[in-house]
């Protein structure tokens, strides 16, 4: 048996010429696991391709290579309305001209349970999404997270192996995101079944995430829980996708196993390897997060290991403060400061020091 | 000289527009059917009067010329049917015409002459007339019909179509039970409706113009047309379909119309110039060789075309005598025969 | 909406604005209404009571047309007559358009605004050409009755076809099955697309989703589109005047009787107002019932 909910092996999907649209290659060779009970996010800019991906494993596209498997079953002759999944749309897609509980119990009815039993597991359901009584409104009378809610409920009710979450957050405000953020993490540990989740929001998929895998036009760039995501990007796009990152062309004077001497800013530093090797004198890029970087007052020497720069534009943002550092170079570092007491304030102008561990800055092949 | 220029542009305005005005009031506004206002109908008066403007003002049924009339249209001349003419006297909407003033009024048929006269003065001049009566297609029936009676036949059960009109519908039936269509009793009346219900089963359809009711009967469907004219007749065959016009025991139906001068008229001498036009044996052939319809000055029988004149029997004495015209109605008579009709198609 | 701009519309003066605008813009149309409907319809009215077209007696005012009316068992059962035989033509033409414009959404993907202008183009030619072309198909040799007679379902021509009540419907249908397939379309259109996936994802069946979902959602536009040839088959009279026949005749017909060849206004105003009124009663009465708004979720 195997331990994988779904399987996805080599899929591809490519849309054909269609009057003015040009063929367009949506989902490249995809390969993916997703375990059982994890909570795992396809991220990505529009049209990379999540939404493809999330629509194959429910079986409202067929992709036209490869195989995707559900609880070990291969699933590609399968027609949707036999798949062990259930899908949340982002608008919702609640029926009409049906009340809550209809819409809600529109699973179970279809599969011809009887009334004795469809009316506990509605109640049972609307208790989930704390919703309870709302069975006889209808969808308009219901806010946009109160049909989220409804629309979570309907999906539930029915047990699926597979949760489909199709960007469900997105219509909804600010401080209403972050609570259903919150919400939906507890109904899943509560229900235990696997949540495939996709989002832009590359915050979002961070904070809900077991494991997340970021695609960019069709391309699977690289999957993994969230720090390692954040900390060790497998190429240049994921770092840039994910959080803020600086990036410093350097040139390679000396490599070996884990870590690199690069020459970057006019200075020698090192930095660890992450996505390959290359040979010495070869170009490579040098990545470094704003809140890795430490900010020191410069008071004439040059102390060693720490590049200059002047401060050129402050940001006070509450907790933290952003400068944009400007080096002799001439390129620029976004440094992330947080404000605690003691620490130093700098203003527009000032001359600065700036160092980092090597651990925290990593060398990246194109 | 600049003094006398705005007086002289005055008078010359003046004289242009008393021109145009004097040429308005030389204008004909003839109230007729569609299709009457051909210029060879009246060319007399037209060679006479070149200034004056014939205008035509059309109508499609006898009921819109009246309402027309009734409800404020000014016209110099109307053109009704005879079942009409009282009713227009009654309600004072035509004025006597003097036929002395009528160089041409000699030749008209005198029985003709006689349905326009009320009281001894004479309303309305004859004008075109036309024999109404069964068209069979010889072909197709078992036996030739000879009497309206024949129309209930049940050998000719489905492809018998009546005419859409109470009038003539009732003057039909009325005539074949024997009755005088004008002079009936409420229960005669009553006999009539009832008969009329019974032909109901035998009918195809009614028919309303005769170019349908000819395309029916030359492709077959259509075996006795009730009240039809004789120009449909003619244009048959000229189609080479094989028809006879017949000639019914109780004899033919015929309707007559004529026109009269309007109460209002403007010039009256003038509209007694365009009657008389209308009235000259040329423009009465002319009329006989267009529709195939009879004229009613006899003068112009040997001007028109011996064909038309031998095809539509149109100077046989002895069927002119059998021949039945519509005579004029009251305002009952004509609520009854309508609101008759109107029940009789209800009728299930 | 911002609460900024909700608190400009509240104030008095922004909302005798909005008052004015609107009024201003309706004007146009309410004139052409008050002129060419609300008017005549007036002068209808008044009509059916006077005791007569013309003359002394238009002055007179009466009720005896209604009571003519309403002992006329004729007048009323071609008014019945007429109501059945536009309730047969707007069913057949719902059963028959829903189909056309179930296809033209559903199926035909990028052509079908040119697969529905097709549709359409042929009401653009005459009323009248129309009905005399199918006179000529239902003809006693046009193709329906050589098709039967091929067949051997019939020994001869059957004229029955040209002249009758089923004619008449045969012929309304044809002309109107375009004009129902659009609104029927339109809602059809509406259909969020995936409110469809969803009953899918749900474990509908392809019948399962169009009898849950398509259909009650597709009820609005089915509704107008049915109205849309019951409202104007009701008052016919030229299609039965063409191919009715006997039994074809309409109350349109007598309604016509009335004013153009009896003369008498009142009794066909009365006739024609009592004709409005069953109409829209039945509309109001359909419209409630069926509760369209509450279906669409609209």
């Amino acid at each position: 048996m195997s331990q994988f909910s779904v399987e996805l092996r080599g899929v591809c999907k490519t849309f054909p010429e269609r009057g003015e649209r040009q063929e367009l290659a949506a989902v490249q060779d995809l390969n993916l696991q997703i375990r059982a009970g994890e909570f795992f996010t396809l991220l990505g800019p529009s049209g990379c391709g999540k939404s493809t991906t999330l629509r194959m494993i429910a079986g409202f596209e067929t992709p036209t290579a490869g195989q995707i498997r559900i609880q070990d079953q291969a699933m590609n002759a399968v027609p949707a309305y036999r798949r062990p999944v259930n899908m949340v749309f982002q608008d919702y897609a609640l029926f009409p001209h049906l009340t809550v509980a209809q819409n809600v119990e529109f699973g179970l009815k279809v599969k011809g349970v009887p009334k004795e039993q469809r009316d506990p597991a509605v109640k049972e359901a609307l208790e989930l999404v704390q919703l309870p009584g709302h069975g006889d409104r209808k969808p308009e009378e219901l806010s946009g997270g109160q049909q989220q809610r409804v629309a979570l409920a309907r999906a539930l009710i029915n047990r699926p192996a597979v949760l489909l979450l199709d960007e469900p957050l997105g219509a909804l405000d600010l401080k209403l995101r972050k609570a259903m953020q919150f919400e939906l993490k507890q109904i899943q540990s509560q229900v235990g079944c696997t949540f495939v989740y996709v989002t832009h929001d590359q915050e979002e998929a961070l904070k809900m995430s077991d494991r997340v895998a970021v695609m960019s036009q069709g391309w699977l760039l690289q999957v993994g829980n969230p720090s390692s995501i954040y900390e060790k990007p497998a190429t240049r796009f994921v770092a840039d996708f994910i959080g803020e990152t600086n990036f410093l062309s350097a040139r390679v004077l000396k490599a070996s196993n884990g870590s690199v001497l690069v020459e970057a800013a006019g200075r020698e530093m090192l930095a660890q390897w992450l996505n390959g090797h290359a040979k010495v004198g070869e170009d490579v890029t040098l990545t470094v997060r704003p809140e890795r970087i430490s900010l020191f007052t410069a008071n004439g020497g040059h102390r060693k290991g720490r590049l200059h720069g002047v401060a050129q534009d402050v940001t006070y943002l509450g907790t933290d403060t952003l400068y944009r550092v400007g080096l002799e170079s001439g390129e620029g570092l976004l440094v992330r400061v947080q404000n605690s007491s003691g620490v130093p304030r700098f203003s527009s102008g000032d001359q600065v020091e700036l160092s980092w561990d090597p651990a925290d800055a990593q060398a990246l092949v194109e | 000289m600049t003094n006398r220029l705005p007086a002289l542009a005055a008078s010359l305005l003046c004289g242009v527009f008393l021109l145009g005005c004097a040429q308005r009031v030389d204008q004909l506004v003839v109230l007729d059917w569609a299709g009457y206002e051909l210029p060879e109908f009246w060319a007399p008066f037209a060679d006479a009067h070149p200034d004056v403007t014939v205008d035509y003002s059309f109508f499609a049924e006898d009921a819109e010329a009246y309402a027309k009339l009734q409800t404020g249209f000014e016209a110099d001349i109307v053109h009704p049917c005879s079942s009409w003419w009282g009713l227009y006297v009654e309600n004072d909407l035509v004025q006597p015409i003097d036929t002395a003033k009528l160089s041409n009024w000699s030749g008209v048929h005198a029985e003709l002459a006689q349905m326009g006269s009320f009281d001894g003065v004479q309303y309305f001049i004859p004008w075109d007339w036309a024999y109404e009566s069964i068209l069979v297609r010889t072909d197709k029936v078992a036996e030739v019909p000879d009497s309206w009676a024949d129309l209930w036949n049940p050998q000719y059960a489905g492809h018998v179509a009546l005419w859409d009109s109470g009038e003539a519908n009732f003057a039909m039936t009325a005539l074949s039970l024997g009755i005088d269509p004008w002079t009936a009793t409420p229960e005669q009346s009553a006999q009539v409706q009832e008969r009329l219900v019974e032909i109901k089963p035998n009918l195809l359809t009614y028919w309303v113009d005769y170019a349908e009711m000819a395309q029916m009967i030359s492709s077959g469907d259509l075996w006795l047309a009730s009240n039809a004219w004789p120009d449909a007749y003619g244009l048959l065959l000229d189609e080479g379909v094989p028809v006879e016009y017949i000639q019914p025991i109780e004899g033919r139906l015929g309707w007559v119309c004529g026109y009269g001068i309007a109460k209002g008229a403007k010039d009256v001498e003038l509209a007694h110039e365009f009657l008389n036009a209308l009235l000259a044996p040329e423009s009465m052939a002319f009329l006989t060789n267009q529709y195939y319809y009879g004229a009613a000055n006899a003068d112009s029988i040997p001007l028109a075309d011996p064909y038309v004149i031998e095809l539509l029997s149109l100077d046989d004495p002895a069927i002119l005598k059998q021949t039945i015209f519509y005579q004029t109605l009251t305002d009952a008579q004509r609520q009854f025969m309508t609101s008759m009709w109107d029940e009789v198609k209800a009728a299930p | 909406m911002s609460t900024r701009s909700e608190a400009l519309l509240a104030r008095p003066a922004a909302q005798l604005e909005v008052r004015q605008r609107i009024t201003v813009l309706l004007t146009p149309p309410g004139l052409w209404l008050l002129l060419f409907f609300v008017i005549p319809l007036g002068v209808m009215a008044l009509f059916s009571f006077r005791a007569a077209s013309f003359g002394a007696q238009r002055q007179v005012f009466t009720l005896e047309h209604y009571q003519r009316f309403l002992a006329d068992t004729s007048a009323q059962r071609l008014l019945w007559r007429s109501l059945l035989i536009a309730l047969e033509t707007s069913l057949i033409c719902v059963v028959l358009a829903f189909p056309l414009a179930y296809f033209l959404s559903f199926r035909a993907g990028p052509s079908r605004l040119m697969l529905l202008t097709i549709l359409v183009i042929p009401s653009w030619t005459s009323f009248l050409l129309r009905i005399l072309a199918w006179k000529v198909l239902l003809g006693s040799s046009g193709i329906f009755n050589s098709l039967l007679l091929s067949l051997g379902w019939i020994e001869e021509a059957a004229p029955i076809l040209l002249f009758s009540r089923g004619a008449v419907i045969i012929t309304l249908v044809y002309i109107w099955v375009p004009f129902v397939a659009l609104p029927i379309f339109a809602g059809l259109e509406r259909i969020n697309r995936h409110l469809l996936e969803a009953a899918e994802d749900l474990g509908s069946r392809p019948w399962q989703i169009f009898l849950e979902v398509i259909l009650p959602l597709s009820l609005p536009g089915v509704l107008a589109g049915f109205l849309s040839v019951f409202i104007p088959t009701v008052g016919e009279y030229v299609t039965p005047l063409l191919v009715g026949g006997v039994d074809g005749i309409m109350y349109g017909n007598l309604v016509q009787d009335q004013f153009a060849r009896a003369l008498n206004w009142p009794l066909g105003s009365v006739m024609s107002l009592v004709m409005m009124l069953v109409v829209l009663v039945l509309t109001f009465g359909l419209g409630r019932g069926v509760k369209v708004t509450d279906l669409a979720g609209v």
